[in-house]
């Protein structure tokens, strides 16, 4: 698709009604902090996309090959994507190096979606209503076509 | 002497470190920025306000109090929230403002000058409100100008269209050539910014995330449905 600017828009913020402004600080509350918060925020540090490209082309843990054709185009298994989800989950839980567990929860979730988009499967034990909101963050943290995959997944 | 001296340095050192000179402009910068209108709508629901200038009275407790190197670290001291002790510290700038008016009249052989009340408790909900209105606008204007920064322009369209002006996302996305769940995901970017700026705005008032929540709970509860 092409993009195009919406062009009406206004100079300065409208008045902020009573209604309004009860919106934008609900905005503001925030449930418990979630462990893939640690995760979005460090997608969404300047280095984020950076970060995240080389955490993909080491390739998903215990499995060879570009992680967009694994995981974006589908060409991974089920079994596949057990098998990362799983070893990412080790990774998360065995190493302390905040980057690298943090590597290990992207493939985690990543591995998911795939095999919620290519193959239906929930390969988690989280419940969707758990796992929706949190596809979603990361969905708006990272770039195409991962957001898309990402978003795709949570529905 | 010599204790309490040591003490008194070691106190002010305290605060120094704690606060820095760097923290004490910005949190000066902050509180002009957030507080100027609240306290100008405080002003005005005190009785005896005479027919002083909101704009010069606030104006001129800035520039009292904020000047005062002990300011901010004594609201640090304190542990009020930095609203309650704006409200105060406002409360003793106007009394000492009226007791200068007289000293200066009474040398005019002049009488008459009204004596400032306290503020009615509406008037405590209202500079709350106000107070509320100006951290969201505050923070509106920030992750907007960050949002305009990152290149993340349209993306502030949609969530500022969809959040502020109710468009659904479906509208929105046709505009801009993506589809309705791109939309909406491209508007919960610019959400969490916006989340993270008021956290930034609570945090400079001395208040970590969770006592931020509970400010922004207490603050939900004085604007009206």
């Amino acid at each position: 698709m092409v993009s195009k600017p919406l062009d009406d828009e206004p100079d300065g913020l409208p008045r902020l009604d009573d209604a309004t402004v009860r919106r934008f600080l609900e905005l503001g509350l925030a449930g418990p902090r979630r462990p893939v918060d640690d995760l979005v925020e460090r997608l969404e540090r300047h280095d984020g996309e950076s970060w995240m490209q080389a955490v993909l082309e080491k390739g998903p843990p215990g499995l060879h090959g570009p992680a967009t054709d694994l995981l974006v185009s589908g060409m991974a298994t089920l079994e596949q994507l057990v098998s990362i989800k799983e070893k990412s989950k080790g990774l998360l839980r065995r190493d302390r190096e905040t980057d690298v567990r943090l590597a290990g929860m992207l493939s985690y979730f990543l591995a998911i979606a795939a095999a919620l988009v290519h193959h239906g499967a929930q390969i988690s034990g989280r419940s969707r209503e758990e796992l929706t909101p949190v596809l979603l963050d990361l969905a708006s943290a990272t770039p195409s076509p991962w957001c898309e995959l990402l978003a795709g997944a949570a529905g | 002497m010599a204790d309490a001296f040591l003490t008194t340095q070691r106190t002010w050192l305290g605060q120094k470190l704690a606060l820095g000179e760097e923290a004490v402009s910005e949190v000066s910068r902050h509180v002009m920025e957030v507080y100027r209108e609240p306290l100008r709508i405080y002003f005005r629901g005190m009785a005896g306000k005479g027919r002083d200038d909101a704009d010069d009275v606030v104006q001129g407790f800035f520039s009292d109090r904020l000047s005062r190197p002990d300011f901010l670290p004594a609201w640090q001291k304190s542990g009020l929230p930095l609203r309650r002790w704006l409200m105060n510290a406002f409360c003793f700038y106007m009394q000492e403002r009226r007791r200068q008016e007289k000293r200066d009249r009474r040398g005019l052989g002049e009488d008459g000058v009204p004596e400032i009340a306290d503020p009615s408790p509406s008037a405590d909900v209202a500079m709350d409100r106000a107070y509320a209105v100006s951290l969201v606008r505050l923070a509106l204007e920030t992750t907007r100008a960050e949002c305009a920064a990152a290149g993340l322009g349209d993306h502030w369209r949609i969530f500022v269209r969809h959040h502020l002006e109710g468009r659904p996302y479906a509208d929105l996305a046709s505009a801009l050539g993506v589809t309705p769940e791109r939309a909406s995901i491209m508007a919960r970017t610019v959400r969490r910014r916006f989340a993270r700026t008021l956290e930034a705005f609570f945090d400079r008032e001395g208040l970590d995330p969770e006592r931020a929540q509970r400010e922004i709970r207490s603050l939900l509860e004085v604007i009206p449905w």
